[in-house]
């Protein structure tokens, strides 16, 4: 169903940027990744304190606005888990969790300005997508961060 | 027709890549990076489906043989690392005491003792307390800088080695627990079909660029191994391995082992 899916390596990207094809290069400052992570770990904290542990390991990017953007990730039944993500400017935040046949998984979300917070029990163990969007009014690129932990 | 949409992204540790949008047949930007679980993630659910015997998963923590290069260094490291969380796990002191000084000794001969020094220091301490939850958040961060930094000198090979040597010796540890007390709940923990596929397209990608001979030699064998585990855990079948997959997954994963550590 998937079939048109292709991904494509930093260099074949470049290739293409070359002969004119329709890529942005990865403009987004690291700062601006850099103060996502931050927005999210600083909210990840509190979750420690709740019996998380949260790994230092992390995704980034630059979300379009509006653009929803999938993480492939496998999830254990029995751990519960928690994904934060953080942004750099304030936007309005998309976030469900997809079973690997693409059914939402109920959870919980919490959104604050510039992060939201998802909370879940996988079903079963495997392959779970996250996925999120950022809304922003003056924004059309948005530099992102997703942090988890598990307990 | 189709529209399309290019962004790049990053897991932290992985490659930068670029991954494509086709609004016509799927509403999202997918990122390609895998972010692999640790061992301890897995092992604490092992622990809600009747534990196991974490000091008999634990093998050998002296100074190991291979001579394999800087990639096989980072592939060790990965090993001794992943043998933290057993030994974290199986609430071994002294275990974790010589595994801290494995963590220095491979990360020095890598020139990265001083991104680990303290995180060591504090494994250590935290042993001598019995911090065991302090001790499995400082092997992470331990892990995490050590890759950061090979990420900042444009080394992700090293990095991916890390992550590669770190997987297997927790696969190996976990299906030596599951294969003890076997359960079809306890092994689908071993079912994790992103997470091989993942690691085998990058220990083959590090084959084709190694250029030390003992470094192709290791990773040829490597490789291979690591197509036998993706064959294992593909499919909708290798859901719940059977006690002869697992046993046969756990002898895999201790060849790879061995060969990293230069015992065979």
């Amino acid at each position: 169903m998937y079939r048109f899916f292709r991904r494509l390596v930093l260099t074949s990207s470049l290739s293409l940027l070359c002969s004119g094809g329709a890529i942005s290069q990865d403009t987004t400052p690291l700062s601006g990744r850099d103060i996502a992570k931050a927005e999210a770990q600083e909210t990840a904290k509190d979750l420690v304190v709740k019996g998380f542990i949260i790994r230092g390991d992390s995704w980034s990017g630059e979300a379009l606005d509006s653009g929803k953007v999938g993480v492939r990730h496998h999830l254990f039944k029995g751990n519960e888990y928690v994904f934060v993500l953080g942004g750099t400017f304030p936007s309005d935040i998309e976030f469900s969790v997809l079973t690997p046949n693409r059914k939402p998984v109920p959870s919980e979300v919490t959104t604050d300005g510039k992060t939201a917070t998802i909370r879940l029990n996988p079903p079963k163990t495997g392959t779970y997508l996250i996925v999120f969007s950022l809304k922003s009014s003056d924004h059309e690129r948005i530099p992102w961060a997703l942090v988890y932990g598990y307990r | 027709m189709a529209n399309f949409h290019f962004v790049l992204s990053f897991a932290h540790g992985q490659e930068p890549v670029a991954t494509e949008q086709e609004e016509d047949s799927f509403p999202a930007i997918m990122l390609e990076s895998v972010v692999v679980p640790l061992p301890s993630e897995v092992f604490a659910v092992l622990d809600k489906l009747g534990g196991g015997n974490w000091r008999a998963a634990l093998s050998d923590q002296g100074p190991s043989n291979g001579r394999a290069g800087r990639l096989g260094m980072a592939l060790q490291l990965g090993v001794v690392l992943a043998e933290g969380f057993v030994a974290t796990h199986a609430e071994d002191a002294e275990a974790i005491e010589a595994i801290g000084k494995e963590v220095l000794r491979l990360s020095g001969a890598l020139g990265l003792r001083s991104e680990v020094e303290a995180h060591c220091q504090a494994i250590l301490d935290g042993a001598s307390q019995g911090a065991w939850s302090e001790i499995r958040i400082e092997f992470d961060r331990a892990e995490l800088r050590v890759r950061d930094a090979m990420e900042r000198v444009e080394d992700s090979a090293l990095a991916h080695c890390i992550s590669i040597g770190g997987w297997v010796r927790g696969t190996e540890a976990l299906a030596t627990t599951i294969g003890d007390v076997y359960t079809a709940d306890r092994a689908e923990l071993l079912h994790q079909p992103l997470v091989s596929a993942h690691l085998l397209k990058q220990a083959q990608q590090i084959k084709e660029s190694a250029r030390n001979k003992n470094s192709q030699e290791l990773l040829t064998d490597i490789v291979g191994a690591m197509e036998q585990i993706d064959a294992l855990l593909q499919g909708e079948e290798a859901s719940h391995l059977s006690t002869l997959q697992t046993r046969e997954l756990k002898t895999i994963c201790a060849q790879i082992v061995e060969q990293i550590r230069g015992e065979n």
